[in-house]
Protein backbone atom coordinates (compact mmCIF):
# COMPACT_ATOMS: atom_id res chain seq x y z
CA UNK A 1 0.00 0.00 0.00
CA UNK A 2 1.27 3.06 -0.99
CA UNK A 3 1.69 6.37 1.63
CA UNK A 4 -1.51 8.72 -0.34
CA UNK A 5 -4.29 5.72 -0.06
CA UNK A 6 -2.64 4.92 3.65
CA UNK A 7 -3.18 8.84 4.58
CA UNK A 8 -6.81 8.87 2.44
CA UNK A 9 -7.99 5.71 4.14
CA UNK A 10 -6.54 7.70 7.71
CA UNK A 11 -8.58 10.73 6.78
CA UNK A 12 -11.47 8.62 5.95
CA UNK A 13 -11.64 6.91 9.55
CA UNK A 14 -12.42 8.55 12.50
CA UNK A 15 -15.34 8.65 14.95
CA UNK A 16 -17.67 10.16 12.48
CA UNK A 17 -17.00 7.02 10.17
CA UNK A 18 -17.91 4.19 13.38
CA UNK A 19 -14.25 3.63 13.28
CA UNK A 20 -11.33 4.41 16.14
CA UNK A 21 -8.44 6.50 14.88
CA UNK A 22 -6.06 4.33 17.72
CA UNK A 23 -7.04 1.59 16.04
CA UNK A 24 -6.13 1.34 12.54
CA UNK A 25 -6.19 -2.20 10.62
CA UNK A 26 -3.74 -4.93 10.12
CA UNK A 27 -1.90 -3.79 6.65
CA UNK A 28 -2.12 0.13 7.95
CA UNK A 29 -0.76 -0.60 10.81
CA UNK A 30 1.89 -2.57 9.43
CA UNK A 31 2.97 0.55 7.33
CA UNK A 32 3.05 2.64 9.88
CA UNK A 33 5.16 1.02 11.58
CA UNK A 34 7.64 0.96 8.33
CA UNK A 35 7.03 4.82 7.13
CA UNK A 36 7.86 7.45 9.41
CA UNK A 37 6.83 10.37 6.79
CA UNK A 38 2.84 8.21 7.64
CA UNK A 39 3.45 7.94 11.46
CA UNK A 40 4.13 11.64 11.30
CA UNK A 41 0.53 12.58 9.43
CA UNK A 42 -1.25 9.99 11.82
CA UNK A 43 0.13 11.84 14.67
CA UNK A 44 -0.74 15.07 13.41
CA UNK A 45 -4.14 13.96 11.97
CA UNK A 46 -4.89 12.39 15.41
CA UNK A 47 -3.87 15.55 17.32
CA UNK A 48 -5.90 17.85 14.56
CA UNK A 49 -8.89 15.70 15.67
CA UNK A 50 -8.52 16.27 19.35
CA UNK A 51 -8.27 20.06 18.50
CA UNK A 52 -10.96 20.46 16.56
CA UNK A 53 -13.33 18.54 19.05
CA UNK A 54 -12.08 20.61 22.22
CA UNK A 55 -12.32 23.69 19.76
CA UNK A 56 -15.14 25.13 21.03
CA UNK A 57 -16.06 29.05 22.70
CA UNK A 58 -17.80 28.23 25.75
CA UNK A 59 -19.49 31.16 25.71
CA UNK A 60 -23.30 30.97 27.65
CA UNK A 61 -25.79 33.18 27.16
CA UNK A 62 -25.83 36.48 29.98
CA UNK A 63 -28.99 36.76 32.23
CA UNK A 64 -30.42 39.80 29.95
CA UNK A 65 -29.89 37.97 26.47
CA UNK A 66 -33.62 36.90 25.91
CA UNK A 67 -35.11 40.62 27.40
CA UNK A 68 -32.93 41.97 24.86
CA UNK A 69 -33.87 39.50 22.18
CA UNK A 70 -37.64 40.52 23.34
CA UNK A 71 -36.57 44.34 22.85
CA UNK A 72 -35.57 43.78 19.37
CA UNK A 73 -38.67 41.58 18.53
CA UNK A 74 -41.08 44.49 19.38
CA UNK A 75 -39.07 46.46 17.57
CA UNK A 76 -36.35 45.27 15.13
CA UNK A 77 -37.84 42.64 13.01
CA UNK A 78 -40.68 42.67 9.99
CA UNK A 79 -42.36 40.20 11.89
CA UNK A 80 -45.81 41.50 12.28
CA UNK A 81 -46.16 43.24 8.65
CA UNK A 82 -43.96 40.05 6.89
CA UNK A 83 -46.48 37.77 8.59
CA UNK A 84 -50.01 39.63 7.81
CA UNK A 85 -48.41 40.23 3.95
CA UNK A 86 -47.85 36.26 4.12
CA UNK A 87 -51.20 35.40 5.29
CA UNK A 88 -52.91 38.49 2.58
CA UNK A 89 -49.98 37.02 -0.42
CA UNK A 90 -52.87 34.26 -1.69
CA UNK A 91 -55.76 36.44 -1.11
CA UNK A 92 -54.20 39.49 -2.78
CA UNK A 93 -52.94 36.90 -6.18
CA UNK A 94 -56.60 35.66 -6.26
CA UNK A 95 -58.30 39.25 -6.17
CA UNK A 96 -55.66 40.37 -8.52
CA UNK A 97 -56.23 37.53 -10.93
CA UNK A 98 -59.83 37.85 -10.62
CA UNK A 99 -59.60 41.36 -11.89
CA UNK A 100 -57.68 40.19 -14.00
CA UNK A 101 -60.06 37.77 -15.61
CA UNK A 102 -63.09 40.20 -15.50
CA UNK A 103 -60.67 42.87 -17.14
CA UNK A 104 -59.70 40.67 -20.37
CA UNK A 105 -63.34 39.17 -20.51
CA UNK A 106 -64.72 42.68 -20.26
CA UNK A 107 -62.03 43.79 -23.19
CA UNK A 108 -62.00 40.50 -24.78
CA UNK A 109 -58.28 40.14 -25.20
CA UNK A 110 -56.92 37.54 -27.00
CA UNK A 111 -53.94 35.64 -24.94
CA UNK A 112 -54.46 36.34 -21.37
CA UNK A 113 -52.95 33.04 -20.61
CA UNK A 114 -49.22 34.05 -20.24
CA UNK A 115 -49.49 36.61 -17.93
CA UNK A 116 -51.09 34.47 -15.43
CA UNK A 117 -48.96 32.09 -15.98
CA UNK A 118 -46.16 34.59 -14.98
CA UNK A 119 -48.04 35.35 -11.47
CA UNK A 120 -48.14 32.40 -10.56
CA UNK A 121 -44.72 31.89 -11.41
CA UNK A 122 -44.06 34.40 -9.41
CA UNK A 123 -45.94 33.49 -6.57
CA UNK A 124 -44.97 29.86 -6.70
CA UNK A 125 -41.05 31.36 -6.57
CA UNK A 126 -42.28 33.92 -3.40
CA UNK A 127 -43.36 30.74 -1.83
CA UNK A 128 -40.30 28.41 -1.92
CA UNK A 129 -38.28 30.94 -1.46
CA UNK A 130 -40.15 31.58 1.84
CA UNK A 131 -40.34 28.31 2.79
CA UNK A 132 -36.90 27.14 2.62
CA UNK A 133 -36.38 26.56 6.62
CA UNK A 134 -39.24 24.34 7.11
CA UNK A 135 -38.93 21.53 9.37
CA UNK B 1 -34.72 6.07 5.16
CA UNK B 2 -35.63 3.58 7.51
CA UNK B 3 -32.55 2.61 8.74
CA UNK B 4 -31.60 6.53 9.15
CA UNK B 5 -32.12 7.09 13.38
CA UNK B 6 -31.39 10.98 13.04
CA UNK B 7 -31.30 12.72 16.63
CA UNK B 8 -31.71 16.18 15.23
CA UNK B 9 -30.90 18.30 18.44
CA UNK B 10 -28.75 20.96 19.94
CA UNK B 11 -27.81 18.94 22.54
CA UNK B 12 -24.28 18.27 23.22
CA UNK B 13 -22.12 14.91 22.97
CA UNK B 14 -23.32 13.05 26.20
CA UNK B 15 -25.83 15.14 26.93
CA UNK B 16 -29.81 13.56 27.09
CA UNK B 17 -31.81 14.55 24.53
CA UNK B 18 -34.59 16.97 25.53
CA UNK B 19 -38.65 14.92 24.67
CA UNK B 20 -40.55 17.43 23.46
CA UNK B 21 -42.04 19.84 26.26
CA UNK B 22 -45.55 19.63 26.70
CA UNK B 23 -46.59 23.05 26.35
CA UNK B 24 -44.66 23.53 23.67
CA UNK B 25 -47.08 23.27 20.83
CA UNK B 26 -49.12 25.84 22.80
CA UNK B 27 -46.36 28.51 22.85
CA UNK B 28 -45.53 28.26 19.40
CA UNK B 29 -49.51 28.37 18.66
CA UNK B 30 -49.57 32.09 21.16
CA UNK B 31 -46.26 32.93 19.44
CA UNK B 32 -47.46 32.43 15.90
CA UNK B 33 -49.80 34.95 16.83
CA UNK B 34 -47.57 37.42 17.64
CA UNK B 35 -47.42 36.73 21.34
CA UNK B 36 -43.32 37.76 22.52
CA UNK B 37 -43.91 36.48 25.57
CA UNK B 38 -44.63 33.27 24.84
CA UNK B 39 -41.43 33.34 22.00
CA UNK B 40 -39.33 34.52 24.64
CA UNK B 41 -40.32 31.77 26.76
CA UNK B 42 -38.99 29.49 24.00
CA UNK B 43 -35.91 31.63 23.33
CA UNK B 44 -34.81 31.22 27.42
CA UNK B 45 -35.78 27.42 26.64
CA UNK B 46 -33.28 26.92 23.74
CA UNK B 47 -30.99 29.73 24.33
CA UNK B 48 -27.74 27.67 25.84
CA UNK B 49 -28.22 25.32 22.97
CA UNK B 50 -28.16 27.85 20.39
CA UNK B 51 -25.36 29.58 21.86
CA UNK B 52 -23.49 25.98 22.58
CA UNK B 53 -23.82 25.53 19.03
CA UNK B 54 -22.46 29.04 17.29
CA UNK B 55 -19.82 28.51 19.74
CA UNK B 56 -18.47 25.66 17.63
CA UNK B 57 -17.88 27.71 14.96
CA UNK B 58 -17.43 31.59 16.57
CA UNK B 59 -15.03 32.03 19.44
CA UNK B 60 -15.76 35.76 20.54
CA UNK B 61 -18.87 37.04 22.70
CA UNK B 62 -20.03 39.34 20.21
CA UNK B 63 -20.28 36.89 17.21
CA UNK B 64 -21.63 34.06 19.12
CA UNK B 65 -24.07 36.45 20.31
CA UNK B 66 -25.10 38.23 17.22
CA UNK B 67 -25.54 34.17 15.34
CA UNK B 68 -27.69 33.43 18.09
CA UNK B 69 -29.95 36.77 17.87
CA UNK B 70 -30.11 35.94 14.27
CA UNK B 71 -31.40 32.46 14.88
CA UNK B 72 -33.91 33.61 16.86
CA UNK B 73 -35.18 36.75 15.07
CA UNK B 74 -34.93 34.41 12.35
CA UNK B 75 -37.05 31.77 13.73
CA UNK B 76 -39.67 34.66 14.77
CA UNK B 77 -40.20 36.02 11.54
CA UNK B 78 -40.52 32.47 10.16
CA UNK B 79 -42.63 30.72 12.46
CA UNK B 80 -45.39 30.83 9.83
CA UNK B 81 -42.86 28.04 8.26
CA UNK B 82 -42.84 25.85 10.92
CA UNK B 83 -44.64 22.30 10.31
CA UNK B 84 -44.64 21.09 14.07
CA UNK B 85 -43.55 17.36 12.65
CA UNK B 86 -40.20 17.91 14.71
CA UNK B 87 -39.98 19.60 17.94
CA UNK B 88 -39.01 23.21 17.81
CA UNK B 89 -35.46 22.51 18.59
CA UNK B 90 -34.79 20.63 15.70
CA UNK B 91 -36.03 23.54 13.74
CA UNK B 92 -34.01 26.34 15.64
CA UNK B 93 -31.23 23.79 15.02
CA UNK B 94 -31.28 23.95 11.10
CA UNK B 95 -31.76 28.14 11.37
CA UNK B 96 -28.78 28.37 13.51
CA UNK B 97 -26.28 26.14 11.13
CA UNK B 98 -27.60 28.42 8.31
CA UNK B 99 -26.89 31.07 10.05
CA UNK B 100 -23.50 29.78 11.16
CA UNK B 101 -22.89 29.02 8.03
CA UNK B 102 -23.83 32.04 6.37
CA UNK B 103 -21.92 34.48 8.67
CA UNK B 104 -18.77 31.94 8.12
CA UNK B 105 -19.22 32.78 4.49
CA UNK B 106 -19.16 36.61 5.05
CA UNK B 107 -15.77 36.41 7.09
CA UNK B 108 -14.34 35.33 3.83
CA UNK B 109 -11.94 32.74 5.67
CA UNK B 110 -10.42 34.80 8.19
CA UNK B 111 -10.23 33.59 11.59
CA UNK B 112 -10.00 36.71 13.97
CA UNK B 113 -7.78 36.02 17.39
CA UNK B 114 -9.79 36.10 20.44
CA UNK B 115 -9.29 39.10 22.13
CA UNK B 116 -10.21 39.08 25.37
CA UNK B 117 -11.98 35.43 26.28
CA UNK B 118 -10.20 32.36 26.41
CA UNK B 119 -10.67 30.94 23.17
CA UNK B 120 -10.49 27.30 23.91
CA UNK B 121 -10.64 24.67 26.48
CA UNK B 122 -6.95 22.75 27.04
CA UNK B 123 -3.68 23.24 26.18
CA UNK B 124 -3.39 26.76 24.82
CA UNK B 125 -0.40 26.36 22.42
CA UNK B 126 -2.29 23.09 20.86
CA UNK B 127 -5.56 25.29 20.83
CA UNK B 128 -3.86 28.25 18.73
CA UNK B 129 -2.54 25.73 16.03
CA UNK B 130 -5.70 24.08 15.64
CA UNK B 131 -6.68 28.18 15.24
CA UNK B 132 -4.10 27.77 12.69
CA UNK B 133 -4.93 25.09 10.70
CA UNK B 134 -8.82 25.91 10.71
CA UNK B 135 -7.34 29.43 9.30
CA UNK B 136 -6.07 28.34 6.48
CA UNK B 137 -9.10 26.33 5.25
CA UNK B 138 -11.85 27.54 3.85
CA UNK B 139 -15.40 28.62 5.44
CA UNK B 140 -17.35 26.37 3.97
CA UNK B 141 -14.83 23.67 4.74
CA UNK B 142 -13.83 24.58 8.05
CA UNK B 143 -17.94 24.38 8.52
CA UNK B 144 -18.25 21.13 7.63
CA UNK B 145 -15.06 19.77 9.41
CA UNK B 146 -16.12 20.82 12.89
CA UNK B 147 -19.30 19.49 12.71
CA UNK B 148 -18.14 16.01 11.08
CA UNK B 149 -15.23 16.25 13.97
CA UNK B 150 -15.91 18.43 16.16
CA UNK B 151 -19.58 17.16 16.72
CA UNK B 152 -18.48 13.95 15.53
CA UNK B 153 -21.54 14.10 13.17
CA UNK B 154 -22.25 11.39 10.41
CA UNK B 155 -22.54 12.73 6.70
CA UNK B 156 -26.07 11.33 7.54
CA UNK B 157 -26.37 13.26 10.43
CA UNK B 158 -25.07 16.46 8.92
CA UNK B 159 -27.43 16.20 6.03
CA UNK B 160 -30.51 15.66 8.11
CA UNK B 161 -29.81 18.65 10.49
CA UNK B 162 -28.79 21.13 7.59
CA UNK B 163 -31.61 20.26 5.19
CA UNK B 164 -28.74 19.32 2.07
CA UNK B 165 -28.94 16.17 0.38
CA UNK B 166 -26.21 13.41 1.71
CA UNK B 167 -24.77 13.30 -1.57
CA UNK B 168 -24.00 17.01 -1.42
CA UNK B 169 -22.29 16.57 2.21
CA UNK B 170 -20.77 13.93 1.10
CA UNK B 171 -19.11 15.59 -1.70
CA UNK B 172 -18.17 18.81 0.53
CA UNK B 173 -16.84 16.18 3.23
CA UNK B 174 -14.68 14.69 0.73
CA UNK B 175 -13.14 18.20 -0.59
CA UNK B 176 -12.63 19.40 2.96
CA UNK B 177 -11.15 16.28 4.08
CA UNK B 178 -8.92 16.34 1.44
CA UNK B 179 -7.50 19.61 1.89
CA UNK B 180 -7.08 19.28 5.79
CA UNK B 181 -5.06 16.26 4.33
CA UNK B 182 -2.80 18.20 1.82
CA UNK B 183 -1.92 21.10 5.02
CA UNK B 184 -0.79 17.81 7.25
CA UNK B 185 0.72 16.67 4.79
CA UNK B 186 2.73 20.12 4.21
CA UNK B 187 3.60 20.10 8.12
CA UNK B 188 1.33 22.63 8.74
CA UNK B 189 -1.02 21.02 11.01
CA UNK B 190 -0.10 20.76 14.75
ZN1 LIG C 1 3.88 5.98 4.17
Amino acid sequence: MNCTRIRRGLMQSGPANGDSPADPDQPVAEHLRHCAACRGFAERLQTARQGLRRHHAGIEPDAAFASRLSRRLATDTPTDLGRTALRLLPLSVAVLLLLFLISTQTRRLAEPAATITATEDAYLTWVLAADEENS
Amino acid sequence: MATMQLVWTLTGPGEAVPARAPDEARLVAAARKGDRDAFTELVQRNQRRVFRLAGRFFQQRADVEDTAQETFLRAWSRLDTYRERAPFEHWLTRICLNCCYTRLRREKGTLPLPANEPAVHGDPDAALEVRGLLSRLRPSDRFLLLLLEGEGWSVEEVAGRLGWSQVNVRVRAHRARKRLRRLLEEGGGP
